[in-house]
């Protein structure tokens, strides 16, 4: 076995998990405010690399205002959504609400496919340096953004949800909806944020992402599944759990590709959840009780 | 007694659940500086009537006033926004959450409109109206005994400086020297200009320190009056103090 090898499956394990970790950080904003699971949650981050594919390529915008624009763009979209699908069906049950984000999921990459065709776009690397040489391997500067993003953003809503109002009102109604309502909280406003933050989320993976994996219209579809892998994994709702079950998967998924086969890739992270479903079923079994208790 | 002096006032309001109607024409009010007890059986409608207040379930008929002006078509946070909070059944304390998180939170609308140093202001005099809060002021709520979290939810709710305050069985579960103690914290609160809309089970307790009180039934007003005449009531002291035939 040859150690630049294992550095390397290693590097490229942990810059894709830190992506997974980051969509699994969305699913656990809008399940821990309103017990759904947001399968868009993989548009989101499609749309956060399309635009900025689009805002420097087409609309020649500087690379650092394409990368940031998109964030913007993409929490109006969570923010619409809820809005405009999630909140008319308040009073349905919890897997209609999980099928509309279905439906959702299915209606942004359409729109995508109709705006930007099947075609993968590139962005360049966010720094224009070399490689650098660690231990045999080499370590794609663009990854050491995707992990410095990824720390960043975590970091950042950490200190969001323990130090502003708005944080601790949107944690507050995401524990006790009815308590929180009646300290003049606006549930349904909070539950808007959570799901303009997890849009937010989503768009700065797609962002940082792109210049590793060129975006196209239908990249969503696997990046939720294994984002919705790692959530499960770390235990939905609990972000350092997203972190742990980002890493997990995006290490298996490397490695599993680098020693046993590339087309077993995909495989690992479903066999991983697999496992888990059913050796702790009472993490999907959650998702219909939380609604019951309150 | 016109209807501008009362500072709530319900006209027989209706609320129903699916085809449950569980509130049948329920007619009460409060007058400033009272405290007023709401009674009843499980079932009776008690937290339905204060959940219709706070604007959490829409009206199937009848009217709620505040001040003279209807509640109807106000949501919840504009309810509070008025001065009414609620004190709900079982608590509901942000168990995740300090203390002081949960006591800040209290007055969430008021911190919104800027009022920091108010706010912080309250916040020392909640930790000295509840001394053992302020010992335990950085623990987690959630590790909080039942007393502590009782006073903690009454702190909680305080904190958002209400005109009218609602309580939904804030004794239910406690020891009675606890529950006295709870009590007496809600007389001392009147005293102090706050008027009380209390709701017990305990029923001996609440009319001694009510000024007047209703009793609930299957949705229904079916008594109403002042304290001691409430406890001077043989149906009342049959039903609901335990004493029976012989001894009234
Ligand atoms: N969420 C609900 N859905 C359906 N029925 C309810 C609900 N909450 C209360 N009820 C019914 O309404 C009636 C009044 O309940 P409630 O107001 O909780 O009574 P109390 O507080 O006096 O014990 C009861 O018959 C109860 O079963
Ligand atoms: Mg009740």
């Amino acid at each position: 076995m040859e150690w630049s090898a294992l550095v390397q499956y290693v590097l490229t394990g942990i810059t894709q998990g830190a992506i997974y970790a980051l969509l699994a950080v969305g699913f656990n904003l809008v399940y821990s405010a309103t017990g759904i699971i947001n399968f868009a949650q993989g548009e989101f981050v499609m749309l956060g690399g399309m635009l900025a594919v689009t805002c420097y390529s087409f609309l020649h915008l500087p690379l650092w205002l394409s990368a940031i624009l998109p964030i913007g763009v993409v929490m109006l979209v969570g923010a619409g959504i809820h809005q405009l699908a999630i909140r008319p069906l308040r009073h349905a049950h919890l897997v209609t609400l999980i099928m509309a984000t279905v439906g959702l999921s299915v209606a942004l990459r359409g729109l995508a496919k109709v705006l930007w065709g099947a075609d993968s776009y590139p962005l360049p690397a966010f720094s224009n340096v070399d490689p650098v040489a660690l231990a045999g391997a080499s370590v794609d500067p663009q990854s050491l953004w995707v992990m410095g993003v990824a720390a960043v953003t975590g970091t950042a809503l950490t200190l969001f949800f323990r130090y502003s109002l708005t944080g601790r009102a949107m944690t507050a109604c995401a524990a006790r909806p009815l308590a929180a309502c009646l300290a003049g909280i606006r549930v349904e406003r909070m539950n808007m944020w959570a799901f303009a933050l997890a849009g937010g989320v989503g768009a700065i993976a797609g962002a940082v992402l792109a210049p590793i994996a060129l975006p196209s219209f239908d990249v969503g579809t696997s990046l939720a599944l294994k984002g919705f892998c790692a959530a499960i994994l770390g235990g939905i709702g609990n972000n350092a759990g997203a972190l742990l079950g980002g890493l997990l998967v995006g290490l298996l998924e490397s490695l599993g590709a680098g020693y046993i086969s590339s087309g077993y890739k995909d495989a690992i992270a479903f066999l991983v959840l697999l496992i888990v479903l059913v050796l702790r079923p009472q993490g999907l079994l959650n998702v219909t009780m939380r609604r019951d208790e309150s | 007694m016109t209807a501008a002096h009362f500072l709530l006032r319900l006209q027989s309001i209706r609320v129903c659940y699916d085809h449950l109607e569980a509130l049948k024409g329920v007619s009460l009010h409060l007058e400033a500086g009272e405290i007023v007890a709401l009674v009843g059986a499980n079932g009776a409608g008690k937290t339905t009537t204060l959940a219709a207040i706070c604007g959490l379930l829409p009206l199937r008929g009848g009217e709620i006033q505040f001040q003279g002006r209807s509640l109807a078509g106000l949501r919840p946070d504009q309810i509070v926004q008025l001065g009414i909070t609620q004190v709900p059944e079982g608590r509901m304390i942000f168990a995740e959450m300090p203390v002081v998180d949960n006591l800040r939170l209290g007055a969430y609308l008021r911190l919104r409109a800027g009022q920091r140093r108010a706010v912080a202001e309250d916040l020392e005099r909640m930790l000295d109206l509840f001394p053992i809060l302020r010992e335990r002021k950085h623990v987690l709520a959630g590790n909080l005994s039942g007393g502590e979290q009782q006073m903690l939810a009454l702190g909680r709710a305080l904190m958002a400086r209400p005109r009218l305050l609602i309580l939904d069985e804030p004794t239910i579960g406690l020891a009675p020297r606890l529950a006295s103690q709870i009590l007496h914290t809600v007389a001392e609160l009147r005293e102090q200009g706050t008027t009380i809309l209390l709701v017990e089970q305990n029923v001996l307790a609440s009319l001694q320190i009510a000024d007047r009180g209703y009793v609930l039934e299957t949705g229904r007003v079916v008594l109403q009056g002042l304290s001691e005449e409430l406890l001077r009531n043989r149906d009342v002291q049959r039903a609901y103090l335990g004493k029976d035939y012989e001894e009234v």
